[in-house]
C-alpha cells in the first residue's frame, strides 16, 4: 500500500502511523490489492504456522490465540480435579 | 479412575504410599535442553527445585515444554511463545498436578509459561535461569544481541574480517544462562518477577552463580506451600500487579516486546491492558527530576553481571529541553557499551536484595513505551 514518496505522519504521543494520502487514492490503492489477491502471506511450511496466523489476535492485543482467550480459568471452570 | 492413575507412575519407581499420601504433586515446566540453551542450565536447577519440593513435603514430577530458542528458530520463534502456552496448558489441566514451577529464561519462555499458567490457574511460580556472565573481547565487553550489530559494522567497513566477525560475536556466550542485555529475556524475567509471580530477587542473579541453585531449591519450597495456601495465579495477577510491572519496564528501559508479552498475560488473566492504561501510568504528573538517581538490584562488582540495565532510560522531555540528557544510574557494570548515562559502578552487593527501582518518583513519561494502535492500513 505504502508506495515510495508517500508520507506517513507518526505521532507518538498518540501511539499513531497515518499515511497522508487521501482517500480516493486510497480506496483506489485497495481496489489494485484486491485485484491482485489481497494482501500477500508467506506460504505455510507447517501446520502450525496455517494455525497460528488463522487465529492470532493484533499486535497490540499481545498476539494472543484469539480463540484461547475465553478459557479462563479452567481448573477452577471444569470437573474438579481429584489429583490423589 | 484411581487405579489408572497411580499404575503407570510406579513404573521408575513412585510408591503407591507416596502417590496417596496427599502430599503435594508438583510440576516442573522444563523448557531447557539442548535446543534451547539459554534455558538448558535448568535440567541442572530443576535437581534443586526437586529437593526443595521434597523438603516441603511434595512430589516432584518432571516435564517437557517446547523449546523456544531465538537464536536458533527459523522461521523465527515468534510463532512458538502460542504453541508453547498451548502444549503446557494441556499438560497443566490434563495431568494430575497441584502446582507447578515454570522454568523461563529466553525470551518468550517466559510469557508463555505465565499465560499458560493464567489460563489454567493452579498454583505456579517462576524459576528464572538466570543471565549469562559478561563477554569480553580484547580487553571491551561483548553484550549479547547488541555485539552482533557492532560487529557487523565494523565487518562491513573492512575493519575485522569474517572470522573475526564471529570470533567477537562468539565471545558475547561466555557461560550458561541466557542474554546478559536488557533484552527481552532479561525484561521478561524482571517483569515476571515484578508481577509476584516469582521469588523476589530471582531474576537477576546470574546463572552460574551459587544463589541461582539456591534459589532453584527456595523457589521448589515455596511451590509447595503456595498449594496449601491455594495461592493461584488469579491471586497473583492483578490490575495492579500489571500497573506494577508496566512502570519497572518504563523504570529499566525494558524490552519493546514486553508489551505484547504484558497484554497476553493479562488476556488470559481476563485483563485487559488497552494502551490507554499505557498512557496513564506515564501520567507527565509522575515526571522525575534531575536530582532523582536510578537505583537497580543486583548491583555488582565490575565485571559481573547483575540485574537490570537501566542505563539507556531516557530522561524527561522537561530535562532533555534543559541539555540534561541523562540521569545518572546505579548500574551493574554490564553496559556493554549502550550506555549514554553516567553510572555509578561497583556498589556495594548488599544493594542485591534492595527492591528500589527509583529512590524518587518513579515514573518519566519519555520512559513510556507505546506501541502503535492504528494499522496504516
Amino acid at each position: 500500500m505504502l508506495q515510495t514518496n508517500d508520507k506517513v505522519r507518526i505521532d507518538l504521543n498518540r501511539g499513531e502511523a497515518n499515511i497522508l494520502i487521501d482517500d480516493a487514492e486510497l480506496e483506489q490503492r485497495f481496489q489494485v490489492l484486491a485485484e491482485k489477491g489481497g494482501f500477500p502471506i508467506p506460504e505455510h511450511q507447517t501446520p502450525w504456522q496455517e494455525i497460528q496466523r488463522d487465529m492470532v489476535a493484533q499486535f497490540d492485543e499481545g498476539m494472543v490465540l484469539k480463540p484461547a482467550v475465553k478459557y479462563q480459568p479452567i481448573a477452577q471452570r471444569h470437573t474438579p480435579r481429584d489429583n490423589h | 479412575m484411581t487405579a489408572l492413575y497411580l499404575e503407570r507412575y510406579h513404573n521408575f519407581g513412585l510408591t503407591r504410599e507416596a502417590l496417596q499420601s496427599g502430599k503435594s504433586m508438583i510440576g516442573i515446566a522444563q523448557t531447557g535442553s539442548d535446543l534451547s540453551p539459554c534455558n538448558r542450565h535448568h535440567i541442572v536447577l530443576a535437581e534443586r527445585v526437586r529437593e526443595g519440593i521434597r523438603t516441603q513435603g511434595g512430589i516432584a514430577f518432571e516435564f517437557p515444554v517446547h523449546p523456544i530458542q531465538e537464536t536458533g528458530k527459523r522461521p523465527p520463534a515468534a510463532l512458538d511463545r502460542n504453541l508453547a502456552y498451548l502444549g503446557l496448558v494441556g499438560v497443566l489441566f490434563g495431568y494430575p498436578l497441584d502446582g507447578v514451577v515454570l522454568t523461563t529464561g529466553c525470551d518468550k519462555t517466559t510469557p508463555a509459561c505465565i499465560m499458560a499458567a493464567a489460563t489454567v490457574n493452579i498454583p505456579a511460580i517462576v524459576l528464572a535461569g538466570g543471565p549469562m556472565l559478561n563477554g569480553w573481547y580484547k580487553g571491551e565487553r561483548t553484550g549479547s544481541g547488541t555485539v552482533v550489530w557492532k560487529a557487523r559494522e565494523r565487518l562491513a567497513a573492512g575493519e575485522i574480517d569474517y572470522q573475526g566477525f564471529l570470533d567477537i560475536v562468539s565471545s558475547s556466550a561466555p557461560s550458561i544462562g541466557h542474554c546478559n542485555t536488557m533484552g527481552t529475556a532479561t525484561t521478561m524475567n524482571s517483569l515476571a518477577e515484578d508481577l509476584g509471580m516469582s521469588l523476589p530477587g530471582c531474576a537477576a542473579i546470574p546463572a552460574p552463580y551459587r544463589e541461582r541453585v539456591q534459589i532453584a531449591y527456595e523457589t521448589g519450597k515455596r511451590i509447595v506451600d503456595m498449594v496449601w495456601e491455594d495461592l493461584k495465579p488469579s491471586d497473583i495477577l492483578t490490575r495492579e500487579a500489571f500497573e506494577n510491572a508496566i512502570a519497572v519496564n518504563s523504570a529499566i528501559g525494558g524490552s519493546t516486546n514486553a508489551p505484547i508479552h504484558l497484554n497476553a498475560i493479562a488476556r488470559h488473566t481476563g485483563i485487559e491492558l488497552n494502551e490507554d492504561y499505557h498512557h496513564r501510568i506515564n501520567d507527565p504528573a509522575l515526571a522525575i527530576d534531575e536530582y532523582c538517581l536510578l537505583f537497580i538490584r543486583g548491583t555488582d562488582p565490575i565485571g559481573y553481571p547483575g540485574g537490570a540495565e537501566v542505563v539507556n532510560m531516557q530522561p524527561p522531555d522537561h530535562l532533555i529541553k534543559r541539555g540534561i540528557l541523562a540521569l545518572p544510574c546505579i548500574g551493574d557494570g554490564r553496559q556493554s557499551g549502550t550506555s549514554g548515562s553516567p553510572s555509578i559502578l561497583n556498589a556495594s552487593p548488599k544493594l542485591r536484595r534492595v527492591v528500589v527501582w527509583l529512590c524518587c518518583k518513579p515514573m518519566t513519561r519519555s520512559a513510556s513505551i507505546s506501541t502503535v494502535v492504528r494499522p496504516i492500513f
